[in-house]
Order: structure tokens, then sequence, then C-alpha cells
């Protein structure tokens, strides 16, 4: 009778602990679903024209660069500029609440972003798109981090 | 106890691990979520595609293909996937796949897709398994497989286009005359010359040889060939260096007087212009001819709407020889305007104030008028005779010898004793007297002497009606010059034959001759009388059937004379096989039953002999046997006798009508084309008929319409569309020689209907004195069409073809489209015979089908050769509408 109440408690202490730990990780996992989901957000409202279509710092309302489904330049100028003079203001812009690097590959053909470096590597995301730029189909690297 | 512990322990160790099990997976799945961004990347990838042209693409080979002249000018504009789809369209895709390569290549390690056009691959990049994960699709309009991708398109519409072909006419009335004729043929546009009139012709009925001058030039003297109520055509084309911009005189001079008349018809100048003018609306003007010698003018003017003021002007003189009252006169409807006694010149203006003798009201549609000369004593219609033949077929049975009325002279009769010898014997007397009165004693006298008369009876036989009537038939009959008759008696068998005779004293002493006495073979008097006609071909071969009695005897047929006695049955059905035999060949058979010893079927054969029901006639009263006889001559008289339009012109007479004018302004019925439609005339074939039909297409507003009609020397009398009556010149008057005579009959325009229309017309010469009708007559409507434009699919080549399209399945209406097109191709739409990759001819036969409503191979509207233009526009390197097709992107990781 004793040994079964031991087994009882061995049971259950057991199971407690299982259903902590996946609590502890589901909670982390979360966290990092979310910051994924923001770059991909930011990726998807990069790859669009923006709102007015014909934005410039002082009317943008949302940020994008697209136009007819290739990067205009000029939007892409004017995104570099202002994340070069005002960052949390473009930012928020582009609703990220985290910053972030873009580049647009092969051989980083170039690159904006609201950080200059990357952090160490544990709080980075990172996502790869596909783009037309000056007639040709590129990759476009959205990284953003805490 | 301890049993069910033990349960509680599992059952919570069951669910401990449930529930760690679901924590696990539910925070195994949100890890990441890989179909998220494999869509993405598809999507990403298929608009790159779509953005970048072939003409901006950076990609080595694209480079090379545009360099080398693969890529054309005209498609540098498309996108990567536009041209790999054309060049899957064309079957090249390999081609196709080595693009997608190409231009994939900085992404070809990023992930594996697959990209696929209506199920057939293109390119493949392989990367990580082959399984797709995500596919994404786009459609392609403007492609399919071995379809052109590109091509031509027409885009086809009629109009009324500048420089079109079109034409001035001006019209003769019913009857334009007597004398030198000219009509004036108004403002023929600015830029008209000799090269842009297309042809210039007149048709008209004329019964001489007439000498045409334009604008004074002399333009040949052309040779009539009249035949009755048909038109002749004149080809004037000689004659168009003579005609200017503006007004034109066109004069027609005869030699003789007498037919120096033109029975209706018009002249006509086609050309080309590039003016466009259109007339206003709610006004209208009626030119009289310009007549030199007798005025006699039978016409008619058209308001289509209501009257709303009118003027009027007359400008003539007139040679008037001494001790002749002469009156000029003018009458439109039956109401006359103008009456001049008398007058040797005149130049008169009327206006609404002296015109209230004119109900405005009353005068819409198409009006008679009529100018010309009455009261007088120098001049008089002609009454026109044709040949006739008519025999009088006479029953002189024994039964015709009873009385037959009271009428002076009366046959006496009665029974007569004498003496001879020593016996008594009787006998029967009989003379004529004058009352019953007289018929008394011994009134005939003579021998024998009679001692006793007895049983008098006054009357007049039946055979002395009869032959009073016959007689009088036969003098009626022969006021026609032309008429002959002849006579035959019948009763067992033919009894008695006179052959056509004008010589009536000669046909009187025949009936005169007649006696009652035998049986009755109808049959026999009809094959008798049959035989004497000698000219069946125009139809003036008249007979008058006279019995008292049923038929007693059969005949075996045509030269039967004798008959045999037969039942009645028998001998009834031979009576009529004899009266519609004669019937048959052209002879009118009138029957006449009288007295009241027929019997119903007696009655019923001989209404059965005649031709129709309304040649029989039958009274038991013999009294009547007159005005029967009457009746039945008049009909024939009126068959083969007339009223002409003609006159006689007296000695020394003349007259001239000159710049005389009707202008009026109207409420029109319906208005003008609108921008939106092209106006356009029509033209039926001839009319087959005096009653006949023709389709009317749904696309089509009526403006004007009218109907032309030839009377030759008659009067139009009656016209009709769709069993609405618009024209009837017996409301009018009855005596036509008043009343003018329209060639053009307005139909109004919310007459019509949609698809097939019926269409009446008669000619007469007075009431109930029908002359036919003419078979050139035509429709002639005025019209604006509203029909969509034709676009062509996309084709590969734009080229054109000659037209043909049947017109009410006999006329052709040739056109070539493009105007321009000058190749043989020919094309038919009758049954669809054209080049359906030519974007020319798939549009024109789409416009075509438009106009064949009724789906029978041709057009339901009968167009003048180039009256209506076709407008074209074509458009090269368009694309095609075939699809869409399905282009995809399957992502594999």
């Amino acid at each position: 009778m004793r040994a079964q109440v031991s087994y009882l408690d061995f049971v259950i202490g057991f199971a407690i602990f299982i259903i902590a730990v996946t609590i502890f990780f589901n909670h982390t996992g979360s966290q990092q679903q979310e910051r994924e989901i923001n770059v991909i957000q930011l990726s998807e409202q990069l790859l669009s024209p923006g709102y007015p279509q014909d934005w410039n710092a002082s009317t943008a309302l949302r940020l994008g660069v697209l136009d007819l489904g290739e990067i205009n330049e000029t939007k892409w100028d004017q995104l570099r500029a202002m994340l070069n003079e005002e960052p949390e203001k473009t930012r928020s812009l582009l609703s990220a609440p985290y910053d972030f690097i873009i580049r647009i590959e092969p051989s980083r053909l170039d690159q904006i972003g609201s950080g200059t470096s990357l952090p160490d590597a544990q709080s980075i995301h990172r996502i790869e798109r596909i783009v037309a730029y000056n007639g040709t189909i590129v990759r476009l690297e959205v990284i953003g981090w805490v | 106890m301890g049993l069910g512990q033990f349960f509680t322990i599992d059952a919570l160790m069951a669910t401990g691990i449930l529930l760690g099990v679901i924590v696990l997976i539910t925070s195994g799945s949100g890890h990441e979520n890989p179909t998220s961004i494999e869509n993405a990347l598809a999507d990403d990838l298929i608009r790159s595609l779509s953005a970048i042209s072939v003409g901006e693409s950076n990609s080595s080979l694209i480079s090379t293909l545009r360099d080398n002249g693969t890529i054309k000018p005209e498609q540098l504009e498309r996108s990567i996937l536009e041209y790999t789809s054309e060049l899957w369209a064309d079957g090249d895709v390999h081609l196709a796949g080595l693009i997608l390569e190409n231009t994939t290549e900085h992404v070809a390690d990023l992930i594996g897709f697959s990209m696929i056009l209506n199920n057939e691959l293109l390119y493949v990049n392989t990367k990580g398994s082959d399984r797709w994960i995500s596919r994404t699709t786009r459609p392609i309009s403007g492609v399919n497989k071995s379809q052109p991708v590109r091509g031509y398109s027409a885009r086809m519409q009629f109009s009324a286009s500048n420089n079109r072909t079109t034409s001035s006419f001006a019209y003769f009335g019913g009857f334009s005359g007597q004398g030198d004729v000219t009509l004036t043929l108004r403002d023929l546009p600015a830029d008209i010359d000799e090269d842009r009139i297309v042809s210039f012709s007149m048709e008209a009925a004329i019964t001489q040889n007439v000498t045409i001058t334009v604008n004074g030039d002399s333009c040949g003297t052309h040779t009539a060939n009249p035949t009755p109520k048909e038109s002749q055509y004149f080809d004037l084309n000689a004659c168009t260096s003579s005609l200017t911009p503006g007004d034109n005189t066109v004069t027609l001079a005869f030699e003789d007087i007498e037919n120096a008349f033109v029975g209706g018809g018009f002249i006509r100048v086609r050309y080309t212009t590039e003016e466009i003018t259109i007339p206003p609306a709610g006004v209208g003007r009626y030119d009289f001819p310009d007549i030199h010698g007798i005025i006699n003018i039978y016409d008619s003017i058209t308001i289509p709407g209501n009257l709303t003021s009118l003027e009027i002007y007359l400008e003539y003189d007139a040679l008037l020889p001494e001790n002749v009252t002469t009156t000029y006169f003018l009458t439109i409807g039956n109401t006359t305007i103008y009456n001049g006694t008398n007058v040797s010149s005149e130049s008169i203006l009327f206006t609404d104030s002296d015109l209230t003798m004119l109900d405005y009201d009353a005068l819409t549609g198409t009006i008679p008028l009529r100018m010309g000369l009455e009261g007088i004593n120098y001049t008089g219609y002609i009454t026109v005779d044709t040949p006739s033949d008519t025999v009088l077929v006479t029953d002189v049975s024994g039964s015709m010898s009873v009385c037959g009325d009271d009428e002076p002279p009366l046959t006496c009769s009665y029974g007569c004793s004498y003496n001879f010898w020593f016996w008594v014997f009787n006998t029967q007397k009989s003379c004529y007297v004058d009352s019953e009165a007289a018929c008394s004693g011994d009134v005939c006298g003579g021998s024998p002497t009679c001692v006793n008369t007895y049983s008098h009876d006054a009357c007049r036989t039946r055979m002395d009606v009869a032959i009073d009537a016959a007689k009088t038939a036969a003098q009626t009959i022969l006021e026609s010059e032309l008429a002959q008759v002849g006579t035959v008696s019948y009763s067992t068998g033919v009894q008695s034959v006179l052959g056509l005779t004008n010589n009536l004293a000669a046909i009187e002493n025949e009936i005169d001759s007649y006696t009652a006495t035998g049986w009755t073979c109808i049959c026999c008097g009809i094959y008798r009388a049959y035989d004497m006609y000698t000219n069946f071909s125009d139809n003036h071969s008249y007979m008058i059937v006279l019995s008292d009695g049923d038929s007693t005897h059969d005949c075996t047929g045509p030269g039967d004379y004798s008959g045999t006695l037969a039942s009645e049955s028998v001998a009834n059905q031979a009576t009529i096989n004899a009266g519609q035999y004669a019937c048959a060949n052209n002879v009118s058979v009138f029957t006449i039953a009288i007295g009241d010893d027929l019997t119903a079927s007696g009655i019923n054969t001989l209404r059965q002999t005649a031709c129709e029901e309304s040649m029989f006639f039958e009274s038991e009263d013999f009294s009547e046997l007159a005005s029967i006889y009457e009746t039945v001559t008049q009909e024939i008289l009126s068959r083969t006798t007339y009223t002409s339009q003609i006159v006689h012109p007296g000695e020394g007479m003349a007259s001239n009508l000159t710049n005389s004018y009707i202008s009026f302004t109207y409420d029109p019925i319906a208005q003008p084309a609108m921008i939106n439609e092209v106006p356009i005339t029509i033209q039926t074939p001839s009319l087959n008929d005096c009653t006949d039909e023709f389709l009317f297409n749904p696309n089509l507003r009526v403006i004007n319409a009218h109907v032309t009609s030839y009377s030759d020397e008659h009067w139009t009398s009656l016209v009709g569309i769709n069993e609405n009556t618009v024209f009837n010149i017996s409301s009018y008057g009855s005596e036509y020689k008043y009343l003018g005579d329209p060639f053009i009959v307005g139909l109004p325009a919310d007459r019509f209907v949609s698809g097939t229309n019926t269409i009446a017309i008669l000619t007469g010469s007075e009431p109930g004195n029908e002359t036919g009708c003419s078979v050139n007559n035509t429709i002639v409507i005025d019209a604006a069409v509203s029909i969509n434009p034709a676009v062509s699919i996309v084709t590969s080549k734009a080229e054109g073809c000659h037209w043909n399209v049947l017109q009410e399945d006999t006329n052709v209406y040739e056109i070539s489209i493009p105007t321009d097109y000058d190749g043989t191709k020919q094309c038919y739409y009758h049954n669809a015979t054209y080049d359906d990759d030519d974007a020319y001819d798939r549009a024109a036969y789409m416009l075509f089908r438009q106009l064949d409503v009724s789906n029978s191979g041709s057009i339901d509207i009968y167009l003048r050769e180039q009256e209506l233009s076709v407008e074209v526009a074509i458009t090269q390197d368009v694309p095609s509408l075939w699809g869409p097709s399905e282009y995809s992107i399957e992502v594999t990781r």
C-alpha cells in the first residue's frame, strides 16, 4: 500500500513537471514566432506601393517601395533617407517594432536599415523574398532583431 | 475500494499525459508557418515575372534574343510571363523554359519551383524535395495552344461616310402631260461634276418616242416601247456633262400631243459627294411639272405628318380659241383651290389665309392633286374600248311559251270553236294585243272564223320577255365599238346560231325568230357557244346563259350540240362541266336562272355553271329578266371600256404651266436620323403582284416611305399596308377624272412592322372598275439604321474580299470590304463562304448577319449598291482573347 502511494506521487509529480516544461518552451516559441511574423509583415509592407502611392517623406502614411511589381528606386532612396533622418518615425510607418536591415541579393547589391550592424545571432529573425529590381529577379533579404 | 482507487490514479495519469501531448503538439505547430512564406515566395516570383518586360530585362538570354531579332520590337513591352506564354502558344516550350531558367538564376538556390502553363511544364528548378508545398496561379488571357496570340482585329459598321454614293430623284406624277414635260432635279451638291456622276437615268411609262434635253442640251431621241402599266428604262449617261450643281431641268418633248404624257416614273442621278445635306424636318415641297401643250396633270402630294402651313403658287398661260369656254382648275383632294375660266394668263399665290376651303386636319398622307381643264366644249376625255366577244345563249324550250309577265305587247291566247260542214272543231288562237282588256272575243281574227271563243289569257310569254331582254343586251354590248355579239338558242339541242358580229339588225332578226319548243339541253348551248370564240388570249370572251328550267340532257363533251336525254343528276353535272370548261378556257360565263319552274337543284346547277358566284343571277319573276341582263351587260362593258386620263385637245388650244409649286410645313410623324443612326435609302425589288409581301428589318426605323404605282392612263385607286388603307381615291369622289392620280403613295412610318409586311396596290378608272396593278411597282424607304459595330476576333491576316450578299434571295448586293480591296477573293454571305482567318471577312460576315433577321442567308434590307458605306477600322498586333490559360508556379522545398 505504501509503495503504491509513492508510485502515485511520482506519476503526478512527473506529469506536473512535464506540463511546466512544455508551457515554458511554448512561451519562448511564441515570442520567436511573433518576431518572425513581424519580419514577414515588414517584408509584405515593403513589397507594396505604400500609401499614398506617390508618397514622400512628408506625406507618407504607409511605406512601400514597389511600383508595378518592381522596386521603384526613387522610393527605395527615399526610404533610405528617411531611415537615416527619422528612424523612429520611419520604423513606425513600417509598423516595425524592431530594428531591421534590408538587403538586395545577390552580392548585396544594396542595403538599407534602421540599424547599422547585426547584433548577436540569438535574437535575429531573417526571411528572403523575391522581387524584380532593375530588370532582374533578385532576392530581398529582411533581417529583424530586438 | 482498492480497485476503485487504482482506477482514479490511472485516470489522473492518463489526463496528465494527454495534456502534455496536447501542449506539445500545440507548441510544435507554432514554431514556424512554412506555407505562409512559401506562398509569399510563389506570389513574389509570378509578380516579378509579370513586372519585368522583355525590353528591360537584364537577362543575358533575353538580351541575346533581343539582339538577334527573335524578340520583335512590338514584343518589347511584353512581360517575361506574357512572352513565355506566347512561346508556349507558338509551341516553343524549350525556349520558354530557357528564358525562365535564365531570368530566375539569382533565386534558384533560394527555393525550388516549377512553372506550368495549362498543365504543361515549362521549367523546373529542382531544390529539395520534388513535392510542392505551395502553388499559386495566374490567369493569362489571349493565349491558347497553337492559336495566334497577336494579330489583326477589324471593327466594322455601316455609316453615311464622306464621299458616299447617293441619289437625287425627280418624280413624275401618275399622269404628267400633255405636251412637253419638264422636271427639275433640285439641289444637286456643289461638288458634283461629270467624274462624280455614277449614273443618270430615267424610268418612265411613255407611249411614244421622246426627245430629251438636259438644261437645254440635247440628250437624244429615245424609242418608246410601250407596255401598259410597265415602265421603261432610259439611259441618260451620255448627258452627264450637262448636269451642274444646284437645280437642273430635264425636258421630255413628244410629237403627238394626244400621247404626250408620262404615266409615272422618275429621273435619277447617282453620284458621289462629300457634301452631307440634312433636309430640314417638317418642310415639304411639290414642284408642278412644267407643261407646254395642254395642262393635264394627275398627281398627288404627300404630307407625312400634321399640316401646319401651306403655300401654292400657280403660273400659267393659255391660248384660247374664240367662242370656247375653258376653265383651268386645281383641286387638292376633292376641294377646288382654283378655277380660272377663260383666263389667258395667271400668276397667283395662295397662302394659308386664301386656303380656308381646305381642312388642314384632313390633309395628311397622300392626297390627290389635279390640274386640268373643265367645262370644256373643245376637248373631251377618251373612253377607251377593248375588243370583246359575247355570246347570248338562250333557252327556247317549250316552257318558254307560258306567261312570263304582263308588260305589253301581250300575247292574247284563247280557244276557238268553228264549224266545218256539219262538224264543230276547236283550236287555239293567239296574237299580240295592247292590253288585257283587248283580249276578248275573236280578237285575233283570221281563219277559221270562231263561232265561239273561250279561255282568254293575255300575257307576255317567257319567250317574248327573253327576246326583248336579249335584244337590249346585244344593243348595250355593241355600244363598245370593238364588241361583237353572237347568239345560240337551244332546247332539245341547239336550235339556231348566229356567229359573232357587230351587226345589231342581224342579231335582232335572229333573236326575233326564236320559238319555244322541246326539252332543255343547256350543255348543248354552252358547247356550241364556246366554239364560236376565236381568241381566248385577251380574256375578253363572255357568255350569258339563260334557262327557265332544269337541264334535261347530257352532253359527251365539247362539240356535242345535240345531247342525250338523261337523268336529272347526269344532266345537271353535264351543264356544270360545260360551263366550267368554258371558264377554264378564259370565257367568262354568266348564268341566269329565271322563272318558277326551276327546282332547287336546277338553280344550284346554274350557280355552279357560272365562273364565279357573283356571275350567277336568279329570279322567279320574269319581269326582272331585263334588269338582270342590264346588270350583266354593264359588267361586261365595265370590263371592256374605261375612262382614260388622256384628253383630246381642240384645235388651236395650248397652255403652258411654269414655275408652279406647293410648299408646306408639317409636324412630322417620324423624326430624322439621330446621331447614333445612319440614314439609308432602301428599295424593294419590283412587287410581283397587286398584293405582295416584303421583309422589314427591325434594326431599321422608318423616317419616310412610299410605294410607286405605275397606273398607266388609269388611277391608283387603293393602297394599303398590313391591312391598313393608306390611300383610297374613292374617298375623294367617284368621278376620277376630276381627281389626281398619285405615282408615289406615302406609307406612314408607324404602319411598318418587323418581319413580314403586306402591301396592296390597285388601279382603276372608276369605283368598282379595278384595272389591276403594275409589275414595276416598288417600295422606297428612307430609314435610320442602328446596327452594332462588328468586331472580329484576332486573326493572323487582314486582306479583305469582294462580297456578294443576297437580298431577298434574288438581288445581289455587291460591296468590296475594305473599299480599296483589289484582290480576287470572292465571298458569299448566303453560304458563309469567306476566310475565317481574315479579320475583314469575319467582321463583314458578322455585320451582314445582323441584317439577316430571318436567318435565311439573304439580308432583309434592300440596299442599293453603295448606298450604305462600310466603315472599317483595322488594328494590328492585337492580343487574342483566347483563354484564359492558367500559369502556375509550384514551390518545393
